[in-house]
């Protein structure tokens, strides 16, 4: 078609200048280029975070949201039930064989493996356990004088009884006794859902 | 700000990465901490009124109804469950096992019970069962005599086909009873499970009584 086509530039059967290829001078400056481009990304933990802050946000929810909290210790297991009545904000009294607990305080201890407390902790023919008695009276006061203030938080008299499923009767007889002298009037019994 | 000829080069590289490291440190032990410190297990509770102790002024309503109250109590013993009301005490019903007549309403029976929630004990009455070895696996069936409280719920479905505005039973028991044979007894006596999961109440209003002497 035409001689510009056919026409080979000049030059370019030659071999190019092997110096070109030569490391520069500053060969330095080239490693350190390369250095920095193999240099690792640092890892992304932003999914990560947003997991366990889901994860923490849920925890702390579900923690604070139990108005009574359990734990389960070789001591204490409650028996199954098929209520499905939720347990509301209350005074608690726990109940073992080893001994009552009042909010968590411990009051008095059972030393013997029967389930009864000693005689000499007991009044009103067997019937009220002294040292109970004085924790119980002492949160009752303690809450009607938080109603004294506060119009809303109104003493209802409800007593939430935490007990392990081997207690005898008479064991919660004689604190249900105490309880409702020291003021207590309604009383829930907790219980583990199912069966 | 102006920057250095030799800092505006490197514009590029200064997109900082914010540090995250203390704050996950703080989230992989605030974590581990809550979930140990969660129950996973979850409670219920059972409304119980107190025996009549001193305070009278609590619950009943002043104005007298027009027919006497049934006064249903039901009292646990180590043998069974008794029944009775203002009418007076059911005789015991002739059981498969030669229950007499003089005994409890409910005499125990025996029976495959599940482990599952019997493990490492057995189920209640426990002291008729001393000599037996405890349940181990939660899948087993074992035989124990155990209170019969699908006989119980259905005694008391006929009485409140009978009485079927009243709402109240005491329970009683012998000072030895285990608070799980009390629950059971509550639970026998709450609601009665019909076919299709609806369930019909029966007796919700428990009032425990101070105890057989």
């Amino acid at each position: 078609m035409s001689e510009k086509q056919d026409a080979i530039p000049e030059g370019i059967n030659e071999l190019p200048d092997p110096s070109a290829f030569a490391a520069p001078e500053g060969g330095v400056k080239r490693k350190r280029k390369q250095r920095d481009l193999i240099k690792p990304e640092p890892l992304s933990i932003n999914s990560l975070m947003d997991i366990m802050t889901i994860l923490l946000v849920f925890l702390i929810k579900s923690y604070s949201s139990d108005p009574v909290t359990l734990k389960q210790t070789e001591d204490l297991k409650p028996p199954f039930s098929s209520s499905q009545l939720k347990p509301d904000p209350s005074t608690t009294m726990t109940l073992t064989l080893k001994g009552i607990l009042v909010d968590d305080d411990p009051a008095v201890q059972i030393a013997t493996s029967d389930g009864q407390v000693a005689e000499s902790d007991r009044e009103g023919g067997g019937f009220l356990i002294s040292p109970v008695f004085t924790k119980l009276e002492a949160a009752v006061e303690h809450q009607k004088e938080i109603a004294s203030y506060n119009a809303s938080a109104e003493f209802k008299g409800l007593l939430t009884i935490i007990s392990d499923r081997n207690v005898p009767f008479s064991l919660i007889s004689q604190a249900m006794y105490t309880a409702g002298q020291a003021g207590f009037t309604k009383f829930k019994f907790l219980v583990v859902k199912g069966g | 700000m102006a920057k250095k000829p030799s800092e505006r080069r490197n514009y590029e590289d200064e997109d900082m990465e914010l540090n995250l490291t203390p704050m996950m440190n703080l989230i992989s032990l605030l974590i581990p901490c809550l979930l140990i410190s969660m129950v996973f297990v979850e409670i219920a509770t059972i409304n119980v009124t107190a025996p009549a102790i001193g305070s009278a002024s609590d619950g009943d309503p002043p104005e007298k109804p027009d027919k006497p109250p049934l006064n249903l109590v039901i009292t646990i013993t180590d043998k069974g469950y008794t029944l009775a009301a203002s009418g007076g005490v059911l005789p015991g019903v002739a059981s498969a096992e030669g229950g007499e007549a003089t005994g409890p309403t409910i005499p125990l029976k025996t029976s495959e019970v599940g482990c599952v929630r019997y493990v490492g004990t057995v189920p209640p009455p426990r002291a008729v069962h001393r000599t037996q070895s405890p349940c181990a696996d939660p899948q087993a069936q074992k035989q124990f005599q155990v209170y019969d409280n699908a006989k119980l719920t259905e005694m008391l479905v006929a009485i409140k086909d009978a009485f079927p505005d009243e709402q109240r039973v005491t329970i009683a028991a012998e000072s030895s009873v285990e608070f799980e044979a009390l629950t059971d007894a509550m639970d026998a006596a709450r609601e009665q499970s019909e076919e299709g999961g609806t369930k019909r109440e029966l007796f919700p209003e428990v009032v425990l009584s101070p105890g057989l002497t």
